[in-house]
């Protein structure tokens, strides 16, 4: 476990210079003048002049690339053309808000969808199977963007039960202290997280029901809720873990639709908009954070296979 | 001389009343009362300049003009000149008519979505020359020296300013300002060492400034010296026109505190007894410049830097945060004539556009103190293009909702050097032909939710202004697809509706197709313009069908803001940049920083924002003529120029969007200004 443990590690290592190199590489094959681009059409040759020299820009892109691989290694990500910050400050300042929110979405979707799933699969093609199954399929399909405003306008602006605004303080601790205002954000994460991961539990339980070896704890006797606590649940949990690993990039992607609509400022948002603004420093360091998040994620659910199944073992 | 970026372009401003409110005369806050009559006097403009409109529309007879204007004098502006206000300070329930005033408060402003505030420095870098820096952040903190734009005018304003009017002499080569008595925070007077070193720091540091043009400012002047603890001299290197220069050049410069004149902060704060200061060289004087820049680019010390601090504004900055909260509280020392009536001033940042409106819709219409203030509600805010069609609800919501222009106009870009199609776009018949297929009516009414204004040329009408002539309201190229047909066809081509038409009479004459442009050449273009924008959008795609009818076929191409700043350039036909061939910014040219409408900046030979390559000897002669006029002939050279612009077609003109406001139903004083700046101080709420 420990050297296959390090052998993913060093791949990881390998994936992520790969993953720098080929974002460095892009960004710089893009079309125009970046510094026109920060600084503006009427931006003259001296200031345009003055800016590359600041920023490095006047040199070869591989020099600039060693660079910024250099002040990676030193744990300095860069320093952002447009919001005049570090992407360190950056990443430390809205990476610890994410990961509440989108965390206690994952939670609660996991606690939700994983007995739903199950009761699923135990009442397959019933009513119960049914109704469940069409509202994930409505959930699924709906844009999280249109549900995050149904909410809105349903429950801020038509009944003001809810703060049409996810948590305005800066620090974790202040986030925390207005769950009011964490609701509807939440709820539309988890909602839709929900709508996967159930489907996914069904399927998973429904295969795991039709094994021998359910079918013989059935016959020896042992009851209904240990068969499913002891034999179904954790047999069944295997691709749901996959699908957990999976979602660490969701910081970015699912967590930028809510960020948007529910003005909470998160990497998701950041990343888009610096890739929309050429903010080269901050793309990068983003895509660095996600990757290791990534690698790590992936790496983690290769690991959890081993404790959930025991016919599963790395040399 | 100064240039604009398009990051200040887009604005939310636009000039008009306060809907369902006409006559309302606490708009103008209760600042002063010379501020109610001067306001009183632009409303009366604005109602007479609409009433002309109404008389170019309808054949209204001129005394008919007359008696409506002294109908609408004596029924709603008499009474607004007899409502002078007074103070908050000194309570009165008459300030506003209605509701009697409330002390204090807090007032919640918008942030335009992902852009905070975060640059202190009053000296620039284009990175960093954003409405939310200069215009809503930092002179709210350090007053310039000059203050134009308040209550709508496009006028500077002597009362607000640091300044008192300047004086020009010896054939306008030396220019005498003299300082009123203002005082920072410190307690230092603001004195004419303070204007000297932020000359000096821009003298040194010019590359740095987003707004420097070579033979602009400060290489038009060639000595400025502190006569004495109030007086400014400059000389400059020609007879400038005062106005121009007045406006262009002395509107940018913002008085710095000496104790901001050293290199380290464990250096002592100098004073203005303080010798040798560095900034009097310029080696000094990058150095101090570089210290400063380092120091602005840790937004966390914003508060509490002994730099910082240290402000003659109506504001004190005591809080921000990495996402862009601002908060401010009155400048107990502000020696100004407005002093702030509200208890705090905040800024709010949004994610999004979408995410200010449900706060908007979700939030209450009324601010003020205790449970009212809030920062779940926006005293200040905007309505989202997308959401226009939602205006009612916040009507019924109880919102005012104020219509913001500013003094702009606005255009799209044809490239003149284009390999490809610019012997095509060089010829005028052609140019007037492309501009007939520009429905700017039918694109206010359609696409900009009834929030634009046209545009004829190169000096708006609106907002109300002394720089356009009589000719800047009439369209010289409507909307006739016939006649696009009628000059297309006059001039040899072979139009094909729905099709492609192609030049048929090749030559130079008067009635061909004109030089470089080949028999059998077809009428195709590439046309770049930004996402996002939904007036932008539809008025493209309107555009392209348009032209689509006279056999011009138009590839839309629709890319990211960024794409087109960095693309839409000048350039020699050459360069491989040069492949771009029409192109729209999405915003505006806004007087700001520059205030005087002349055209050095855009329409001149090899101006910096000359993107589209245009040349033309008459306009370069018209437009240095405009900068160097006597006093005296400023507006004829002005007229000459605006009128050549306009027809000669530079850019295809198009409207220029608006942005509609909503004010809390209980606030007051808020005003749009003409060149896009707040003035929080001005505000202050009613009881509901």
């Amino acid at each position: 476990m420990i050297g296959y443990t390090l052998r993913r590690l060093v791949q990881a290592a390998v994936v992520l210079l790969g993953l720098t190199v080929l974002v460095f590489a892009l960004e710089h094959m893009i079309p125009g003048n970046l510094a026109r681009a920060i600084l503006g059409p009427r931006a003259g040759p001296a200031e345009i002049a003055a800016f590359d020299r600041l920023n490095g820009l006047d040199r070869p892109v591989v020099s600039q690339y060693l660079t910024f691989l250099s002040h990676v290694l030193h744990g300095n990500l860069g320093y952002s053309y447009r919001l005049n910050q570090s992407v360190d400050s950056l990443v430390a300042h809205e990476l610890p808000n994410d990961l509440i929110l989108v965390g206690i979405a994952l939670l609660l979707a996991l606690a939700i969808s994983i007995p739903l799933g199950v009761a699923q699969a135990v009442r397959r093609n019933r009513v119960l199977d049914h109704v469940v199954t069409g509202v994930s399929f409505l959930l699924y399909s709906m844009p999280s963007y249109w549900l995050g405003l149904l909410l809105i306008a349903g429950l801020a602006i038509g009944v003001h039960v809810f703060p049409p605004e996810a948590p305005q303080a800066v620090s974790p601790a202040g986030v925390l202290a207005d769950p009011r205002a964490l609701v509807l954000p939440v709820v539309t994460l988890t909602l839709v997280n929900v709508a996967l991961f159930a489907r996914y539990m069904r399927s998973a339980a429904v295969d795991t029901l039709a094994q021998d070896y359910v079918r013989l704890a059935r016959a020896k006797g042992l009851p209904a809720r240990m068969v499913l606590w002891r034999h179904v649940l954790g047999n069944s949990l295997v691709p749901v873990v996959t699908l957990l690993g999976l979602s660490v990039p969701a910081v970015l992607t699912t967590g930028l639709v809510v960020e948007y609509v529910f003005n909470f400022p998160g990497l998701g948002l950041t990343y888009y908009n610096a890739a929309v603004n050429a903010d080269y420093p901050v793309e990068l360091g983003i895509t660095v954070i996600v990757g290791i998040a990534t690698v790590l994620g992936s790496l983690l659910a290769d690991l959890a296979y081993a404790v959930l199944d025991p016919r599963v073992r790395y040399d | 001389m100064a240039a604009s970026s398009p990051k200040v372009l887009k604005r939310f401003l636009r000039r008009g009343l306060i809907e369902g409110e006409p006559a309302s005369c606490d708009r103008a806050g209760p600042a002063s009362p010379h501020r109610e009559l001067r306001s009183g006097s632009r409303k009366r403009w604005e109602e007479a300049g609409q009433l002309r409109r109404t008389a170019a529309d309808l054949p209204l007879r001129p005394a008919a003009v007359a008696l409506g204007l002294v109908a609408f004098a004596s029924l709603g502006l008499g009474a607004c000149g007899s409502s002078a206000a007074r103070s908050p300070a000194g309570v009165t329930a008459a300030t506003s008519g209605r509701a009697p005033v409330v002390a204090g408060g807090t007032a919640y402003f918008a942030e335009q979505p992902e852009t905070p505030p975060d640059y202190i420095l009053p000296l620039v870098s284009g990175q960093y020359f954003t409405v939310e820096n200069t215009n809503d952040f930092q002179t709210l903190l350090y007053e310039p020296l000059y203050w134009f734009g308040d209550q709508e005018s496009t006028a500077v304003d002597y009362s607000l300013s640091i300044g008192n009017a300047p004086v020009y002499r010896d054939h306008n080569r030396l220019v005498t300002i003299t300082l009123k008595h203002y005082v920072w925070s410190n307690g230092q007077p603001v004195s004419a060492r303070d204007v000297i070193f932020w000359i000096n720091l821009l003298k040194a540091n010019r590359d740095e400034w987003a707004s420097y043009v070579p033979g602009g400012f400060p290489d038009n002047v060639t000595s400025a010296t502190a006569v004495d603890a109030t007086t400014v001299q400059l000389h400059l290197d020609a007879d400038y026109n005062p106005v121009w220069f007045t406006y262009n050049e002395l509107s940018q410069i913002t008085p710095l505190p000496l104790s901001w004149d050293r290199t380290s902060l464990k250096a002592p704060a100098p004073t203005a007894g303080t010798r040798d200061l560095p900034d009097v060289t310029p080696p000094g004087a990058r150095a101090v410049y570089n210290f400063l820049n380092d120091q602005a680019k840790d937004i966390g010390s914003y508060t509490s830097s002994p730099l910082w601090s240290v402000v003659d504004g109506p504001w004190k900055l005591v809080g921000l945060t990495t996402d862009g909260t601002a908060t401010f509280i009155p400048n107990r020392r502000f020696s100004g004539p407005n002093r702030p009536h509200l208890a705090r001033f905040v800024e709010l940042p949004y994610t999004s556009a979408s995410a200010e409106f449900s706060v908007l819709r979700a939030g209450s219409a009324l601010g003020g103190r205790g449970a009212a203030a809030s920062s779940d509600q926006i005293s200040v805010g905007y309505v989202p293009d997308n959401d226009l069609p939602q205006t009612g609800a916040l009507k019924a919501q109880g919102y005012q909702l104020v219509d913001w222009f500013p003094f702009q106009f606005d255009y799209f870009e044809p490239n003149f050097n284009n390999p490809e199609v610019g012997p095509i776009l060089r010829q005028l018949y052609f140019r007037e032909a492309f501009q007939h297929l520009v429905d700017q009516q039918g694109w206010i009414h359609a696409y900009y939710g009834g929030l634009g204004l046209p545009t004829y040329g190169p000096v708006p009408a609106s907002p109300p202004n002394p720089y356009a002539d009589g000719k800047a309201s009439v369209n010289p190229y409507p909307f006739s697809i016939a006649a696009a047909r009628a000059l297309l066809v006059g001039h040899g081509w072979k139009v094909v509706a729905n099709g492609v038409t192609t030049c048929a009479r090749p030559g130079v004459g008067a009635d061909d197709c004109g030089q470089g442009i080949a028999r059998g050449e077809g009428l195709n273009f590439t046309l770049m313009y930004p996402s996002g924008l939904v007036y932008s959008d539809g008025a493209m795609v309107d555009l392209q069908s348009v032209a689509k009818q006279v056999g011009i076929e138009i590839a839309l191409k629709e890319v990211t803001p960024t794409t087109i700043a960095s693309t839409i350039l000048s350039c020699l036909a050459t360069e491989a940049a040069c492949s771009w061939q029409l192109g729209q910014y999405g915003t505006g040219w806004v007087f700001e920083p520059d205030h005087y409408p002349s055209g050095e900046e855009i329409f001149e030979t090899g101006a910096l924002g000359n993107v589209s390559n245009f040349s033309d000897p008459t306009t370069d002669r018209l437009i240095a003529a405009t900068t160097r006029a006597t006093a005296a002939r400023a507006q004829a050279a002005l007229d000459a120029y605006q009128d050549q612009v306009r027809l000669a077609l530079p850019d295809f003109w198009q409207p220029s969007p608006g942005t509609l406001v909503t004010v809390q139903a209980n606030l007051r004083g808020f005003v749009p200004n003409a060149y896009g700046f707040i003035s929080p101080e001005e505000w202050y709420f009613t009881k509901a």
